[in-house]
């Protein structure tokens, strides 16, 4: 089984986000780095089909050349190969990354024969449109499934539940298929000593893309209002308990 | 014209489709449009659209779309777009909604816009989405002759507002087969789990502090004691500490407890997405400058450890 899992480096803003002069970017001085929980689900499940059906997992992502650390994040969990789509220009739109992954996806496959899954999150951690996936999906005209919670192999068909609002859909789609997965999938693993050893030496491949001029104009972020409070210290230590309960007492949650 | 795609259940408009009516007839005061709706579903939803201020409803009522089908779905609306030529086709910001609308874009070659909480419709139209987990605005301008837009989840109320009349036309798609790739085969209806995280009126949480899945124990007596349920962040989830059911969080539940107690945990802007909306939030914190102090109504410094405990003591004692 080949497997694409497509991932996405964030700056790890903890509780609160600082913005830059002009509004365009998060200012991420001495913020760690990192991608989302949902696409560290989608590498996880890569690495339990890889293991258990044999084949390989490749990890992409589209970014700057620091995001070689998020690839090798996901190598050293697992993954086999890597693939770093180098662009120094931020704020790509929807469109324009599922223009460039589609077309890595098809020399890639021109290459190396189809991948039987490719795999996303269900929307990045930052601008989060949730439409990626799908756009590729549609561009390699396979059949897609956004956010999925479960998901298994039947030889050549995918059985995926997903929840909605009305229960838990369930889904047979015929492979190769385009999914994205939702947080909560699976319990994804530490990256071990022995594995970010080996992930030094497993390869990257670098390709130059630049964004086309399709999809929407971005202009800027901007706060939300603030809704910041500062809260009532009760007080320190085991001796706030009686404070505690003053409150559980006024809140009538105790009698 | 302004066209709204509808989700329905049991021949009723869900809350989010009457949402995202309330805000189609902002939109539509803006731009003089009148609204009109698409539903897959029965003739009988006009009525309730109606009250909603909707003036036509397409009804698309072929039996083969019952069960959803996402590429069939959008098909459909991209065939009713072509023949009836809206400004705006607007959605709910659901999974459905998101992911039919994404199809949309696709089939026609424009952008799509999610989670929108305000559109200025000048010359050219600026749209606010909601970003980064709610954490931020995002301004985007879009130039189309077709906007597709979905809605931010809960960014306005639903309210009625009735016209005089919605008339009904029934619209029948041409669909190919390859369109039912993705159909909801079966649906298993939701577990009723009793008392949950989105409904217990005291929440207690646990975070990294808390220290491994034994470190639960005195939350999980404190919750017993207040008849709350106990839930973790995506630290203790992805430690294996608690189930991932029990995450609170963007990626999480989202709950709106009387109160909810923070134990250990540093207030990342994604774990607030969760619980911004409790009514009082207690945090219990060895870090007097913990983020989380900031959008909390009472903090107590210290060991939760020592701290649960004696508040326990103190509950039984009182
Ligand atoms: C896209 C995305 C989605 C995410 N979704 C979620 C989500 O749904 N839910 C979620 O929770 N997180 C989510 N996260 C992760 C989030 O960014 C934080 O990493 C996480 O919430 C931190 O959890 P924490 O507060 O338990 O741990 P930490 O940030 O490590 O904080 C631990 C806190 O415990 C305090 N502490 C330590 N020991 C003690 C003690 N003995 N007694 C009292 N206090 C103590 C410390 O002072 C500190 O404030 C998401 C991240 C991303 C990028």
């Amino acid at each position: 089984m080949n497997i694409l899992v497509c991932i996405k480096q964030i700056p790890d803003v903890g509780g609160k986000i600082k913005l830059s002069e002009d509004g365009r970017d998060i200012d991420s001085t001495n913020l760690g780095l990192t991608i989302s929980p949902h696409e560290e689900c989608a590498v996880e499940q890569a690495i339990q089909l890889v293991k258990a059906e044999g084949g390989s997992a490749t990890v992409l992502t589209l970014g700057i050349a620091d995001s070689e650390n998020q690839l090798r994040d996901s190598l050293a969990r697992g993954m086999n190969k890597g693939v770093l789509l180098h662009t120094e220009i931020s704020n790509w739109n929807a469109n324009q990354i599922a223009h460039a992954i589609t077309d890595t996806i098809k020399k890639m496959e021109t290459d190396n024969g189809s991948f039987d899954l490719i795999l996303f999150g269900s929307e990045s951690a930052d601008r989060g449109n949730a439409q990626v996936g799908i756009l590729v999906a549609h561009a390699l005209d396979r059949p897609s499934v956004n956010g999925i919670n479960g998901l298994e192999i039947a030889g050549n068909i995918a059985l995926i539940k997903r929840d909605s609002d009305e229960g838990t859909e369930n889904y047979e789609l015929d492979l190769p298929a385009v999914l994205s997965v939702k947080d909560g999938m699976n319990l994804p693993r530490f990256p071990s000593l022995k594995g970010t050893v080996m992930a030094k030496k497993k390869p990257i491949q670098f390709i130059e893309v630049q964004p086309d001029d399709t999809g929407i104009g971005f202009l800027k972020f901007e706060p939300t209002p603030e809704q910041s409070k500062q809260a009532v210290i009760l007080g320190t230590g085991p001796e706030a308990a009686a404070d505690v309960v003053q409150v559980l007492k006024k809140l009538e949650l105790l009698r | 014209m302004i066209l709204v795609l509808i989700e329905h259940r049991d021949g009723q408009p869900d809350i989010p489709s009457l949402q995202t009516l309330s805000f189609a007839r902002s939109l539509a005061a803006q731009t003089g449009d009148s609204i009109e709706a698409v539903a897959f579903g029965p003739d009988s939803l006009a009525g309730r659209l109606r009250d909603h201020g909707v003036s036509r409803y397409h009804s698309i009522a072929d039996e083969q779309l019952m069960a959803y089908a996402s590429e069939a779905w959008a098909v459909s609306l991209k065939q009713l777009a072509d023949l009836i030529s809206p400004k705006v086709l607007l959605a709910p910001g659901s999974i459905k909604g998101n992911e039919v609308m994404a199809y949309v874009g696709a089939l026609s070659a424009l952008s799509v816009v999610t989670n929108v909480c305000q559109v200025d419709a000048g010359n050219d139209w600026r749209v606010t989405r909601s970003s980064w987990g709610g954490s931020l605005f995002e301004k985007v301008l879009i130039d189309q002759d077709l906007a597709l837009l979905t809605m931010a989840n809960n960014n306005v109320e639903a309210s009625e507002s009735a016209v005089d009349v919605c008339d009904t036309v029934s619209f029948t798609p041409a669909l190919e087969k390859k369109y039912f790739r993705a159909q909801v085969k079966s649906l298993e209806n939701p577990v009723d789990e009793g008392m949950s995280l989105k409904t217990a009126p005291v929440v207690i949480g646990g975070g990294r502090g808390v220290g491994s899945s034994e470190g639960f124990g005195v939350l999980e007596e404190l919750g017993e004691i207040l008849k709350g349920v106990v839930g973790g962040s995506r630290v203790t989830t992805n430690n294996g500490w608690r189930a991932h059911r029990h995450q609170i969080g963007l990626t999480g539940n989202h709950i709106s407890p009387k109160l909810y107690i923070a134990c250990g945990i540093s207030g990342a802007i994604q774990h607030m997405a969760g619980c911004k909306n409790s009514d009082n939030i207690l945090v219990i914190n060895t870090d007097e400058n913990a983020p989380i102090l900031s959008h909390a109504d009472y903090g107590v410094i210290g060991d939760l450890h020592e701290i649960v405990p004696a508040i326990i003591k103190e509950i039984k004692n009182s």
